[in-house]
């Protein structure tokens, strides 16, 4: 593979994990956030910073702007939990758009909107982003499918009768955000590592925006299909570079392409394209023994 | 009956809404191993009731003591754990869920295990899910429910969803159980095997203070130990069934003025 493939890879890969943050948050817990891609920002900006100007490992640093991202989501969380779900959502999405003016205001320090691009070179890179995302999906598995993930999916269907059973729904709530918060952020910051510069825009609206339609279009309660759809939906677009429609790439249709696709699955299968179904040897075996019983007829 | 055995309280329990008093001076003792019934009219004030009970709202005044401990100040989840649990009028399982995991969910912030030891797989989390897994098919199959454990919840008939209901409210083993017309939306066939059910869980739970809203009399009479009967927020009668039945006001607040 040449080095554009493995750079296609990568930045589906780093779609991926966002896509996950979000998976976290919005399927399960129900919190629809318009505004992940203010944490990226924060981590990202804070990690590479920090280690031009102090010298630091970027190791270090990483957690250090993971650890400011998730303080950033738990300050934004204690107060606009408590409202109801639709304000949550003009919340983080107003939170991400002030993220992006910061930086464009500390210009002295980020390079404002032409970009910061003093990022140290990682080898290899390649292969820290893939293990990362192998990680966050074995994360995000495990935490699905465990006492938080069960008391998730009940809080999303009803708040009130979640809480009839003991859930503590507000403190859950808070720390799911955190969690998927720092998810994000690490998304961010490979993001940083990969393209060897960051900039506001990289991190605007648009991207919260993708990542949720993404995830809806996967499924709204299948990490499969979050994964999958974050995988493929950002390799896709980029594979019509070369297609021409009217003389203009067809890359530039981008979003005019993910709304047709979002409208026809609205349409079609309301619940995205795999529901609630998850991978699993058990689900493989139900699609063989269904072919087979149909091939029997 | 000495003030220690009771297992919930409420002393002169008011609940306002903005001018309208849908629960006006109510006050019950409830001791355990009893069945109280809680009948009236529509809009007589009994979910209002139950909804005090399990803090949905916070009453206007008056108290409420659950075994003995104030609660005025406890909120929905602190009540539950405390022993209080309830089911809905209008069946409220959590959809995503299977049967089992439905029944998991009440169990679920009890299971000693934290974000952590979830996230790595460590024995702690195995041992508890276990634990809690085994706890939960237990009550499914005590109340013979367990041929279903792996259905989809939402997907079961409606009187199977309310037995499933039921089942997720007694797995922590309350000492108090809210049953918000358990036989609402039920089919005569369903109703007689829900009644069935019931007094099942009276002899599986001998602990348990059930309290009963019910629209059936033919529930109330056969389940009840005592009666609270409920008219335009207040208390008109209270008592065995039998004396209830007879009394002159009730008749006159369910059939009218003859």
């Amino acid at each position: 593979m040449n080095n554009y493939q493995l750079g296609l890879i990568m930045n589906s890969c780093i779609s991926v994990i966002g896509v996950v943050g979000v998976f976290i948050i919005t399927s399960l817990a129900g919190m629809f956030s318009l505004g992940q891609a203010a944490f990226m920002t924060i981590s990202a900006y804070f990690t590479f910073i920090l280690a031009k100007t102090l010298g630091l490992p970027i190791l270090l640093t990483a957690v250090m702007g993971i650890a400011a991202s998730a303080l950033c989501a738990y300050i934004i969380a204690v107060p606009t939990l408590k409202l109801r779900k639709d304000y949550f959502a003009l919340i983080t999405m107003g939170f991400g758009e002030m993220m992006s003016s910061i930086v464009i205001m500390l210009e002295k320090y980020t390079n404002g909107s032409i970009g910061y691009s003093r990022i140290p070179k990682v080898k290899p890179v390649f292969w820290i982003i893939i293990g990362l995302t192998a990680f966050v999906i074995f994360f995000a598995w495990s935490l699905k499918r465990s006492r938080f993930g069960r008391m998730c999916i009940a809080l999303k269907t009803d708040e009130t009768a979640a809480k009839s059973f003991g859930v503590d729904v507000y403190r859950l709530k808070i720390r799911i955000f955190v969690i998927g918060s720092c998810i994000s952020a690490l998304a961010g910051i490979l993001y940083g590592l990969k393209n060897r510069v960051i900039t506001p825009d990289g991190f605007s609206w648009n991207l919260s925006a993708e990542m949720q339609i993404f995830l809806f279009f996967g499924g709204t309660n299948s990490l499969t299909g979050a994964a999958i759809a974050g995988f493929m939906l950002k390799l896709i677009p980029e594979t019509l570079r070369t297609v021409k429609l009217f003389g203009v790439s067809l890359q530039e249709f981008r979003t005019v392409i993910y709304c047709i696709l979002i409208l026809l699955v609205i349409n079609f299968r309301p619940n995205g394209m795999l529901g609630e179904k998850e991978f699993s040897i058990r689900t493989l075996a139900g699609l063989f023994r269904r072919k087979e019983a149909r091939n029997g007829k | 009956m000495e003030n220690s055995r009771l297992v919930l309280r409420c002393n002169d329990i008011c609940m306002d809404f903005g001018g309208v008093k849908a629960v006006d001076h109510f006050s019950m003792a409830v001791s355990p191993s009893t069945t109280t019934g809680l009948i009236g009219p529509n809009g007589a004030g009994k979910t209002t009731i139950f909804n005090v009970f399990s803090r949905i709202y916070r009453q206007t005044s008056g108290s409420l003591e659950l075994d003995g401990v104030n609660v005025d100040n406890r909120g929905q989840v602190e009540v539950a754990r405390m022993g209080l649990t309830r089911t809905f009028q209008n069946i409220r399982l959590f959809s995503g869920l299977s049967v089992l995991d439905n029944v998991k969910v009440s169990l679920d912030h009890s299971a000693g295990y934290n974000m952590l030891d979830a996230v790595l797989h460590l024995p702690s989390r195995q041992r508890e899910e276990r634990r809690i897994g085994q706890r939960a098919l237990d009550t499914l199959k005590l109340l013979k429910l367990d041929q279903y454990a792996q259905s989809h919840a939402t997907s079961l008939p409606y009187g199977l969803q309310r037995r499933v209901e039921i089942a997720r409210a007694l797995v922590t083993e309350p000492k108090v159980l809210l049953l918000d017309e358990p036989a609402a939306g039920l089919n005569p066939e369903e109703v007689f095997q829900l009644v069935d059910f019931l007094k099942q869980i009276r002899e599986l739970y001998p602990q348990l203070a059930l309290l009963v809203i019910e629209h059936r009399m033919d529930l109330i009479m056969s389940l009840c130990d005592c009666l609270y009967v409920q008219n335009f927020g207040r208390t008109i009668a209270q008592g065995k069934p039998a004396q209830v039945q007879c009394d002159p006001v009730v008749l006159a607040a369910y059939l009218g003025e003859e």
